[in-house]
């Protein structure tokens, strides 16, 4: 994992402790779209994802000298947002049905038409679909390796949980994606639809 | 599942994201260069990353976003303790006026919103600059109209008059970069 000493924006939150605003919007700047869209994949709703940075960027301001530095900066900011994703979710509770009996015990078969699968992950239109049709918890972890470009010790950090999980998750995940890919891309160009 | 233990096919996601620490990632390239089919799924998992970060919207946080933080820095610690009593101060008070405006509706007509405006929701940020006749010109146009907002970070939730084609409203919104941020689908 990449520590904390190799990460040059922990200077930022050592200022932002000490009350330096011009700290918190270089921070701002370059971390709120990063919250944004790993919130945008689990509440879904752009105002709430839009609500959920404000709100972790303002534990930053208040709480950024509790940063240990054991953790990239990214690493840190994604759990503090992972967790008040979970409690907007507990309070709203309309996902909590779908986080559970998304951990099935096997795995889907692997699918086939693997060139189609290919050819359909070059549209971003064909990839977003699919995306859509994973279940939260395969999203998830498809944005954070993906998107984000975390190692699978950074995401199960983030998502506190075993390491394992985080490699089945991504298993079921990239089969699921494989299959609906492979299906889309046999019916033809999206974009010339 | 056999194949899968000789493989190393949990790895290959994050050697893809070129995530993994050395060690791994030496032994994972040591296998790629004698298996065609962990190559194969390499290549369908690069064409994955590359999608995946594609596919993403571009998030809507600008200007306002930081204003609206700024803001919230700049208020003293105890004002803060205060806020949440004050939101439900509030909160109350239009639970209240809620109530009493529905008691007044024919519940019979009242349908959740989900059902009758299916997509013709959408989202905007107007610019801050962005006058209210410009903002009101452009809405007659699609024809829309506003039906909540600003909510977090300046997003106005608008509706589009049955007769307005959603994409083509869209559309006209994107291009209107002088006054609009940020337009999506709700």
């Amino acid at each position: 994992m990449v520590g904390a000493k190799a990460d040059p924006h922990a200077a930022w939150l050592e200022a932002i402790a000490r009350g330096e605003e011009a700290a918190m919007r270089g921070f701002y700047d370059t971390y709120a779209p990063v919250v944004y869209a790993f919130a945008l994949r689990r509440l879904e709703q752009p105002a709430e994802a839009a609500d959920l940075v404000h709100e972790v960027m303002l534990e930053v301001w208040q709480k950024a000298d509790t940063y240990g530095g054991r953790s990239r900066v990214r690493t840190w900011l994604l759990g503090i947002a992972h967790h008040k994703i979970l409690d907007r979710l507990r309070v709203v509770s309309r996902h909590r049905e779908r986080e559970t009996g998304t951990e099935p015990d096997s795995l889907p078969a692997e699918p086939e038409g693997v060139l189609e699968a290919l050819a359909a992950a070059a549209s971003a239109r064909w990839v977003r679909y699919c995306l859509e049709r994973l279940s939260v918890i395969h999203r998830q972890v498809m944005h954070l390796a993906f998107f984000q470009e975390l190692s699978y010790p950074e995401i199960a950090a983030i998502l506190d949980c075993p390491t394992g999980t985080v490699k089945t998750r991504m298993l079921h995940a990239r089969r699921q994606m494989k299959r609906c890919l492979a299906a889309v891309g046999a019916a033809g160009d999206p974009d010339t639809a | 599942m056999q194949a899968e233990q000789e493989h190393p096919i949990e790895l290959l996601p994050f050697f893809a994201n070129g995530t993994l620490e050395a060690e791994e990632q030496a032994r994972v390239a040591t296998h790629l260069s004698a298996c065609g089919a962990c190559r194969d799924e390499l290549a369908f998992l690069q064409a994955l990353h590359a999608g995946i970060r594609a596919a993403e919207s571009p998030a809507p946080i600008g200007e306002t976003g930081w204003r609206r933080l700024q803001s919230a820095l700049r208020k003293p610690a105890r004002a803060r303790r205060w806020l949440p009593w004050a939101l439900a101060a509030s909160l109350a008070v239009v639970m209240v006026q809620g109530v009493l405006l529905f008691r007044h509706t024919d519940e019979a007509a009242y349908q959740p919103a989900g059902q009758v405006h299916a997509g013709r929701l959408l989202q905007v940020r107007f610019r801050p600059q962005a006058t209210e006749s410009a903002i009101r010109a452009l809405l007659q146009s699609l024809p829309a109209q506003i039906v909540s907002g600003p909510g977090a970070l300046g997003v106005y939730r608008i509706r589009l008059a049955p007769e307005a084609d959603p994409e083509a409203a869209l559309a006209i919104l994107r291009r209107r970069q002088d006054l609009i941020e940020h337009a999506a689908r709700d």
